[in-house]
């Protein structure tokens, strides 16, 4: 569950604060579990509603780094398939706040556009254009290091 | 070399599936630490509600228990309609006594009894009757002075004396020449066919616990017939709240305390009093407060627009703080609000300074945004009187259910305001205690201004979240009028 944590926080002190936070919930709600499903899935889906909380109670004027985003970036298969899941959570974790949640939900959770935008308030045209710069965001890093020949780790 | 934009999710999934790190040892102990002290916290909670609904069935019992005794005075008098046979008629009596002092003021220079009751007969026109009353007040009063001073029937003629001198005194009659205070002896001889005693020297006042019983017996019978009030309250009030949180949200709750201060706001309503007994009231109505919390260091931006490449991100505000989340109007795009700027995270939340900052091409100004939270309110007080005159003090204390009217947010920009959203993530019902002081001055005998300064507080949070819990409350003063019936 703390790899999951670092996935929705912006760094490691976050994700701590997610984990425990997360885990002090399902010591209170334990009696709510009634079997259906599996115990870490019940598990992961506090973790993920505590992050969300969390992200939702904070507001942060994120920095983009990246100002000139283009469109229809080359993406780099290798680079990507060369990353450990260790720097792909980092690559994750320099993501501004939105893009990085719905990126999470969309892509590694599997909720739907519809179901995003019901989760974070937002419309789906928002959920799509977030997810559209996540992806954006996280080629141009790689691109910059596949470039610059430096190794993320 | 290139890829479907899905390759992207598909390898962060895949990798990401079964990525484990173990947790920081840190993060166990912290939650064994907020389980133990949140067991604490439950119990001492437990304790206080079973304490609160002690406190609240000896305060019914307690009324029930005063407003019972009317009754049993009432009981006893009926029982004694009028006086006893060996005494066939009644004390002559006078309807008001203020009406009989003024009577007695000016007939005071009045030599002999006699020549007083002729003038105050020729007044009444009642001639030399008596008036006899059966069940009346006054022959509660003679009833009740035998009983006190005599409980045996018999050789009652004595007491019957001793019991029209208590009175002659309390009416402030003095008959007879001046220096002589003994009784009128032909107001006694209406007691039929028995010898008149003669009694005990005039050196010997009658029994003052009588006159006390008789005023009590005067009291009872104003409560008996103005129990009820009706009333109107309004009252200036400072509002703040009070802050608890999880263990891990220690550094928001001092960052809230130092980005937000209280704000005055203003209650008012209608109440509905009821008197069970001599000193003890129980009051309820219907009021409306207003209070809320005032974001100090906020900042708003309105150059968002088209061409601002981050306009769209920024579709609505999320103003922290630690009432709820502000949600202004999605869909908004030339606004933008926010409550604190948090920087490097090792340093935790920093402000930037001055009045104004730039970010991500936005300019941002320095400015206040202001949550207000109205609140219908159904209280239930006891209010208990310790100083009983015209200029009465009394205690209050009890409590009240806050139902959620409205909870709107306002930017304040100099001496404009403007409406920019609504506070969400509220509960709707709220118990809140009170407690107080309180003078009122009786105008009239039906009219009462009251003054009653107060102090509320919010029992349960008013917010939802589990992170950070906020139990606002408020001090004022009350003032108001009241029509007793």
């Amino acid at each position: 569950m703390f790899g999951l944590c670092q996935q929705y926080s912006n760094n490691y002190d976050d994700a701590k604060d997610i984990l425990q936070e997360g885990f002090i919930k399902v010591f209170q709600k334990l009696r709510q579990y009634d079997g259906r499903g599996s115990f870490e899935g019940w598990i992961r889906r506090i973790m993920i509603n505590t992050a969300l909380e969390r992200y939702r109670s904070e507001t942060h004027l994120y920095p983009l780094t990246d100002r000139d985003l283009k469109k229809d970036e080359l993406i780099y298969e290798e680079v990507f398939e060369s990353l450990s899941a260790r720097d792909l959570i980092r690559l994750m974790q320099e993501l501004p706040p939105r893009y990085r949640m719905v990126f999470n939900l969309y892509a590694i959770e599997g909720y739907s556009h519809k179901e995003v935008s019901d989760m974070l308030g937002i419309t789906v045209g928002t959920s799509k254009s977030n997810l559209s710069r996540a992806r954006q965001i996280l080629q141009d890093k790689v691109k910059r290091y596949y470039d610059s020949n430096e190794h993320i780790s | 070399m290139a890829l479907q934009k899905n390759h992207i999710d598909r390898t962060f999934r895949e990798k990401l599936k079964n990525f484990s790190d173990p947790a920081p040892q840190e993060v166990w102990e912290g939650v064994t630490g907020y389980l133990i002290q949140d067991r604490r916290r439950s119990r001492l909670f437990l304790f206080v509600r079973i304490a609160a609904s002690v406190a609240v069935i000896i305060s019914l019992g307690t009324a029930y228990l005063l407003l019972r005794n009317p009754s049993a005075i009432n009981r006893q008098a009926g029982e004694h309609t009028s006086i006893p046979a060996d005494t066939s008629a009644t004390v002559p009596v006078t309807e008001n006594r203020q009406a009989l002092l003024s009577e007695t003021r000016e007939t005071k220079s009045a030599k002999k009894g006699e020549e007083f009751m002729a003038a105050k007969d020729n007044r009444t026109g009642a001639g030399n009757n008596t008036r006899q009353k059966t069940g009346t007040n006054e022959e509660i009063k003679m009833s009740m002075l035998r009983q006190a001073v005599q409980p045996e029937e018999h050789n009652t003629q004595a007491y019957d004396l001793l019991a029209v001198t208590a009175m002659r005194e309390i009416q402030g009659i003095t008959s007879g020449s001046a220096g002589n205070d003994r009784p009128d002896m032909d107001r006694v001889s209406i007691l039929k066919e028995k010898p008149v005693y003669e009694i005990a020297a005039p050196s010997e006042k009658p029994d003052r616990d009588l006159i006390v019983l008789i005023d009590e017996n005067t009291e009872a019978n104003k409560i008996r017939s103005d129990r009820w009030a009706v009333g109107t309250q309004v009252s200036p009030v400072y509002s703040y709240r009070d802050l608890g949180s999880s263990a891990v949200k220690t550094d928001a709750l001092s960052y809230y305390n130092t980005a937000e201060s209280g704000m005055l706001a203003y209650a008012g309503g209608v109440n509905l009093s009821y008197l069970t007994s001599k000193r003890l009231t129980v009051q309820s109505g219907l009021y409306y407060s207003r209070m809320g919390i005032s974001i100090e260091h906020s900042y708003a931006s309105t150059n968002l627009g088209p061409g601002n490449i981050y306009s769209d991100a920024f579709q609505y505000s999320t103003i922290a703080n630690s009432s709820g989340q502000i949600r202004t109007g999605s869909g908004n795009i030339e606004s933008y609000y926010t409550s604190g700027w948090s920087g490097d995270k090792t340093e935790g939340h920093s402000m930037p300074a001055g009045e104004t900052f730039n970010q991500l091409n936005l300019q941002f100004n320095k400015s206040e945004i202001i949550q207000n939270f109205q609140y219908l309110e159904i209280p239930v007080i006891l209010k208990y009187k310790m100083i009983d005159r015209r200029l009465g003090f009394n205690l209050l204390g009890g409590m009240s259910t806050n139902l959620l009217l409205g909870s709107n947010a306002y930017l304040l920009n100099g001496n404009d305001k403007e409406k920019i959203g609504r506070t969400t993530d509220l509960k709707t019902v709220n118990y809140s205690s009170t407690v107080g002081m309180g003078m009122d001055y009786a105008l009239s005998s039906r009219f009462n201004l009251s003054l009653e300064p107060f102090f509320k507080y919010y029992l349960n949070s008013i917010n939802q979240s589990a992170d950070i819990k906020s139990r606002p409350y408020t001090f004022g003063v009350f003032s108001g009028i009241s029509f007793v019936f």
